[in-house]
């Protein structure tokens, strides 16, 4: 007289809290070694960045998209767009100069220089997998790509350029009206600039990655190692910001939760450092940032927002600290450190 | 100079025409956009309500663990973004745009504080996971002797506090000296377990984070939550909605007051047309005009001599002039009189009429700057000629003063401009319709050039659309010599039609007849699919108020895109009311629409609020039932029962007519299943048009699935439930009972387990017959009879010294509990039976919980007065809460089966059993293990502190007969 019940095997996560509390929390702390991420939960989204109505997603983390539907007139004119140096005011600063492709999208130093040797405040984010990025710079000011166009081109330290310039430039070179009039059925404009250059960005994922592939049921993609260290990026609690499709970039955090990371790095805080406080001037926002994405992150030093750490372990040590309050083994920091080299994918295609 | 003077009126007239053109042109164009804007509008905030319910959900879906990211939270946030902002940019009536941009703000707030609680959530999951994760590895280390003994029970409190506050929606700030003993009891278990210092410190920093964040994060929730957009938006939907109908009575207004302004129009047009024509005329004739001159006082005329010194001047010139009688005569012509723009003297040898005129018979008419004696320039027109005598070549200069004529000029040409560059099309025609004027908007409207129109008929643009009485009506007014409106849809050379809205009038002559005509045509395409936009904007059907087909599509849409998301299958049924027409011809159409009224009340009625239905026309009506499943089979057999629901209330009787008698019909339904993937709108409504189709073939009063898939699911559910009567008159169904042991292997009570097996010996599986018996509302009879056969049992059992101190466990569904009677029923049985009530144990599974859970435990106190216990089955797999759980009068919880299944092999389950077990201990519950099947198990369980057993290692169930098993 037993009515049926779902598979109880679907809800043994949820009852290492039912346990302790109510089943409904859904967190798992520890989850079975036997279940690869929740492979059976994670619904691979391939359809671009999903319709607007695309199934909420279940799993802790979604593996990127093999193919995008975006437009290749588009996604070519932002190309061409993206490495010409005529959008930055002295003609030799392209949006590619500090994210160049084959440095996976971002620089490798801690402060980009901009025209004029110029140098920025914050580190130089990566260009790939954007898109997936729910607030564009650190402190998220920008919502879309479309409008983060506008902050490097009139920055003085970046590109220091204006759109009227940009605009008069550009509108005389008859391959880029050609590509314009394809794509967009219009001339070159301000705002089809940034629409070209946003789609491009759009195109800029990097698929494959042997961790995706193990969220897709190939549990030989990657090492042991780095599955011990999936185990520990969970149980530790790194899961809680590091989300999603891009494994974070999609909420703020403040940096430095139980222990303070200026006192560790042995500076004192800048305005550079407020984030979100420069914003809102709400002091609750204080030091807080777009918990940036991990995907592609071995090969984006040097890390945080001030792009201080050169070296990956030593950033997941810094992590370990400031944000959960412990300290990690070498054999931790190793497996976390494995488990991050698993997120490089492969370049775009668009970038080829 | 009347040819000037008629130049001059036309002017005017045009004048008028232009500007009275261009301003009802101008309205018209203004209505169209804002219409546009406010359906716009509507569109968007439909969205967007749609899309704050989306992130709602989300919101509370993450708060939950449903979802372990927040890319769909922040995808919402965009979304809501894009569409409020587009919203904003809308130029849109002042009252509307407040409400706008108190919407915008709501948002704004909203979206902060759905970022703020995305990082409190984080947080707190994350503190939370710290410490059940560490306080699993401590438990179980911590002795449970000595001084320190009451920690592990302390601690299990502890973890039920914390969660507790973690989770609750509305957490209370813990006091000081609550986290200062919270705080101690950590120091305490530090001290007493020294290898686990550094974790249980750490425990401690999270458990004050929590108390810290937890009324943040329940704050940040509520604001999302309850952050007003939604209200806003249906507010501001409102708005729209009225600002439209309102629109609709002003467009009525402003198209009666177009009419006004056309109605001028053409009286312009109509002076404009005769001064036209009357000038073409003039020109013809070119004599006429110096006929004219003669007679006409206003002409000047000086006689110049060959000194250049004037000898004669007329009344006339003197007068323009500005002179005295005689004065003008001795002055210097060419110092005097004729000078430069400026006003200085010219020379006589340079003056073109001069030297013109010099030549033999010369005569010249030249535009030239006289001054008046008060020194005043006068632009005038002068005729010359020569003439000879005996004194020298004379000249004779006619002139006239031409500053109005200069004014008319400067005007006319701005003003022929307008007519040119009117937006409105001109044509004027001769009296047999040749084509003989168009302006720039006709050449544009038609793409048309004008070579290819001029001297043709206007029939050129006919598409044959516009039906033939409307021209025969037309040329029937314009021969009459009256103006003729009307619309017209007409055809451009490329072959695309446009409707035009036209004015035509005949021209007349002073003497009356009519010389040519003039159209003046507006192209009101766009403005004729605005005012269709807003015909369909009233959502509603007038007769029954429900929601039209146009809302039926957008809520198809909207249901079909939730569906995606949940992937829930729904349902749209169509209802056709059977003879309606009979009843419409019988008792008259006053009679049929009362009917089709309470039809409509009914149907709304009988469905949930979540629910649309809609009148499509005439007796059709459309139910959309959203998520009845999570399956199609689930779906079909809710889809079935609701329909059937339906056609009961609507063939009950009709009263029409306070004299009349009842009226009475039956109702057929055609049913679809939708879930989101498959189907678009208008397949749907076929789908569910030929079920109907085949409900009405198959004799009506009945109801049909699109898919035979579907009507057989049904079909075969109804011959099971069919089937379970006639097993409970053939009393077919018995008790098994499977012993339940304790650590020494000695059963003390046994659960009791329902099996059917029909006469012709084969057997129907539980899991086949129960769903449909608690679907069917069978169950609430089949558990009645299983609670009167267990406490008979328990009764034989009480006659056997062996067997008296038995329990028996009686499973109870949800329906069953929820049953009103219920209690009275479990006395019963125990009253009639005499049997101690403390050996009846009722099975709960946790769906019996989840809903209404003050009334659950209220109920389950009733019961537990009487003396009966109370079991949790299948606990872990469905939402139990813990802090139901304290509340409820359990006595037991049973490990569910598949937990017990891999003991061994899966540490996970294994860490689920050992904490399940602590904290039932720390809770004072009985813990029973179901599935016990190896000695494996049962040494693993035993160690962990199970003292309770079931499973096929202690036996299987038996019928009574044959207890005890073995």
């Amino acid at each position: 007289m037993k009515p049926n019940h779902p598979g109880p095997a679907l809800w043994r996560g949820a009852l290492l809290v039912a346990l302790a509390a109510s089943a409904m929390l859904g967190v798992c702390p520890v989850r079975a070694q036997s279940d690869p991420g929740g492979v059976s939960r994670s619904h691979a989204t391939d359809a671009g960045f999903g319709p607007p109505d695309a199934p909420a997603s279940n799993g802790e983390i979604e593996p990127l998209p093999r193919h995008l539907h975006l437009d290749p007139a588009k996604v070519e004119l932002g190309r061409r767009l993206f490495l010409d140096p005529r959008l930055s005011g002295t003609g030799k600063v392209s949006c590619a100069s500090c994210h160049p492709f084959g440095k996976y999208g971002a620089d490798g130093l801690p402060h980009s220089i901009g025209t004029n040797g110029r140098r920025g405040d914050l580190n130089a984010p990566t260009v790939f997998n954007s898109g997936f990025r729910f607030r564009q710079f650190w402190d998220g000011r920008a919502a879309t790509l479309e409008a983060q166009v506008n902050g490097p081109v009139a920055n003085h330290r970046e590109m220091d350029s204006d759109w009227a310039l940009i605009t008069r430039r550009l509108s005389a070179d008859s391959a880029l009206q050609a590509l314009s009039a394809k794509a967009y059925s219009a001339p070159l404009s301000p705002a089809i600039i940034r629409f070209a250059i946003a789609t491009f960005e759009r195109s800029l994922v990097t698929p494959d990655a042997p961790f995706d592939r193990f969220l897709r049921g190939d549990t030989s993609a990657i090492s042991p190692e780095a599955r011990n260290g999936w185990t520990l990026f969970k149980s530790l609690g790194c899961i809680a910001c590091h989300q999603g499709i891009d494994i974070g970039g999609n909420m703020y955090a403040p940096i430095g939760v139980l222990g303070d990371y200026f006192a560790l790095q042995g500076r004192p805080p800048t305005k550079a450092d407020l984030g979100l406080e420069n914003l809102t001037n709400n002091t609750l926002d204080r030091y807080k940032f777009v918990v940036p994405g991990l995907r592609n992150v071995a090969k984006t030093a040097p890390y945080f927002h001030d792009g201080s750490v050169n070296r990956l372990d030593k950033a997941v040590d810094i992590m370990a600290q400031v944000q959960l309050g412990i300290r990690l083994d070498t054999a931790q920091t190793r497996e976390l450190v494995a488990f991050l080299k698993s997120l490089t994918g492969h370049l775009p295609a668009s970038t080829r | 100079m009347r040819r000037d003077l008629r130049r001059a009126l036309l002017g005017v007239a045009i004048a008028t025409a232009a500007s009275l053109l261009v301003v009802s042109v101008a309205l018209a164009m203004r209505a169209d956009t804002d219409t546009q804007m406010l359906v716009r509008a509507r569109e968007l905030a439909t969205k967007l309500a749609f899309k704050e319910g989306r992130l709602k959900e989300a919101v509370l879906r993450a708060r939950y663990g449903l979802d372990t990211n927040y890319d769909t939270v922040a995808r919402n946030i965009d979304d809501i973004e894009a569409d409020s902002d587009a919203l904003s940019a809308l130029a849109l009536p002042a009252p509307i745009a407040a409400r706008v941009q108190a919407l915008a703000l709501a948002q704004r707030v909203e979206r902060g504080q759905a970022e703020t609680f995305e990082s409190f959530n984080a947080a707190i999951r994350n503190s939370l996971d710290y410490f059940l994760y560490r306080m699993l590895i401590v438990l179980p280390q911590l002795p449970n002797t000595g001084p320190n003994a009451d920690l592990q029970h302390a601690l299990g409190k502890l973890v039920i506090d914390v969660v507790e506050h973690a989770l609750n929606t509305a957490p209370r700030e813990p006091s000081v000296s609550e986290q200062r003993s919270a705080q101690q009891l950590l120091e305490r278990s530090a001290a007493a377990l020294p290898a686990y210092r550094d974790a249980i410190d750490l425990m401690a920093k999270h458990v004050a984070l929590i108390d810290h964040n937890a009324p943040l994060l329940a704050d940040s929730l509520g604001n999302v939550i309850h952050s007003g957009t939604r209200a806003k938006l249906l507010n501001l939907e409102a708005a729209i909605d009225a600002e439209v109908a309102q629109r609709n009575a002003l467009q009525e207004r402003e198209r009666k007051a177009t009419f006004g302004l056309v109605a001028l129009l053409l009286g312009s047009l109509f002076l404009l047309a005769m001064r036209y024509v009357g000038a073409l005329r003039a020109a013809r004739d070119q004599g006429e005009f110096l006929r004219e001159l003669n007679d006409h006082i206003g002409i000047g005329v000086l006689v110049v001599g060959a000194d250049d010194h004037i000898e004669f001047a007329n009344a006339a010139a003197e007068q323009i002039l500005g002179y005295a009688r005689a004065g003008l005569v001795g002055h210097v012509m060419h110092v005097d009189v004729h000078v430069a723009e400026d006003g200085s003297p010219t020379q006589a040898d340079d003056c073109q009429a001069h030297a013109a005129a010099a030549e033999p018979q010369g005569r010249a008419t030249v535009e030239m700057i006289f001054r008046r004696q008060d020194g005043t320039l006068l632009p005038v027109l002068s005729h010359a000629a020569s003439f000879d005598t005996d004194e020298g070549t004379k000249l004779i200069i006619s002139f006239e003063d031409i500053r109005e004529r200069r004014q008319a000029q400067a005007t006319l040409s701005k003003l022929s401009q307008a007519v040119e560059q009117s937006p409105a099309s001109i044509v004027i025609t001769d009296i047999a319709g040749n084509i003989e004027y168009v302006n720039d908007a006709f050449v544009r409207n038609s793409s048309y050039t004008r070579d290819e129109v001029l001297g043709r008929n206007p029939r050129i643009l006919q598409s044959g659309k516009t039906p033939p009485e409307r021209y025969v009506a037309m040329w029937k007014t314009l021969v009459a010599g009256e103006t003729w409106r009307g619309e017209v849809v007409n055809r451009r050379k490329d072959g695309s039609e446009y409707v035009e809205s036209i004015v035509i009038a005949p021209v007349r002559q002073v003497d009356g007849r009519i010389t040519n005509y003039v159209a003046v045509k507006v192209d009101v395409t766009q403005q004729k699919a605005a005012e269709q936009e807003i015909r369909q904007l009233a959502f509603f059907d007038t007769l029954t108020n429900l929601p039209n087909r146009r809302q039926l599509v957008g809520r198809l849409e909207q249901a079909l895109s939730a569906g995606r998301r949940s992937g829930d299958v729904g349902a749209l049924m169509m209802v056709d009311l059977d003879h309606f027409k009979h009843l419409n011809d019988t008792r008259g159409h006053d009679a049929g629409d009362k009917f089709l009224i309470q039809v409509a009340q009914r149907l709304r009625k009988a469905m949930r609020e979540e629910d649309t239905v809609v009148r499509l026309g005439g007796d059709e009506f459309i139910i959309l039932a959203e998520s009845l499943g999570k399956t199609v089979r689930d779906a079909a057999l809710g889809a079935e029962r609701l329909g059937k629901k339906l056609i009961g209330i609507l063939s009950r009787p009709y009263r029409l007519d306070e004299h009349a008698d009842l009226y009475s019909t039956t109702a057929s339904l055609g049913v679809t299943l939708f879930s989101g993937e498959q189907s678009s709108v208008e397949n749907l409504l076929k789908q569910a048009d030929l079920a109907l189709y085949k409900a009405k073939d198959e004799g009506r009063n009945t109801l049909r699935f699109f898919d035979p898939e579907m009507q057989r699911t049904v079909e075969s559910r109804a011959t099971l439930e069919a089937a379970i009567r006639r097993a409970m008159t053939l009393e077919e169904f018995t008790l098994h009972y499977q012993p339940q042991v304790d650590i020494d292997g000695r059963a003390f009570g046994a659960e009791a387990l329902m099996r059917w097996r029909t006469v012709d010996g084969s057997t129907i599986s539980p899991a086949q017959f129960i769903p449909v018996a608690e679907d069917s509302g069978l169950i609430i009879t089949l558990g009645t009879w299983a609670l009167a056969t267990a406490c008979s049992q328990l009764k034989t059992w009480e006659a056997n010294a062996q067997t008296a101190r038995m329990t028996i466990s009686v499973n109870v569904s949800a329906r069953q509990f929820h049953d009103p009677d219920f209690v009275r029923k479990v006395r019963h049985a125990i009253k009639s039976n005499d049997v101690n009530p403390a050996r009846l144990k009722l099975e709960l599974t946790e769906s019996v919980i989840i809903t209404d859970v003050d009334a659950v435990i209220a109920r389950m106190e009733e019961l537990s007065n009487l003396g009966v216990g109370f079991s949790l089955d299948d606990f872990g797999t469905g939402y139990s809460s813990l802090a139901y759980i304290k509340r409820m009068p359990l006595q037991q919880i049973k490990i569910d089966q598949s937990f017990v299944r891999d003991i061994q092999l899966d540490s996970n389950d294994a860490a689920i059993v050992r904490a399940i077990l602590a904290l039932c201990d720390s809770l004072g519950i009985d813990v029973i293990a179901e599935g016990v099947e190896t000695p494996a198990q049962l040494d693993f369980l035993s160690r962990n502190g199970c003292r309770r057993f079931q499973g096929y290692l202690f036996g299987k169930a038996v019928p009574a007969e044959q207890w005890p098993p073995h």
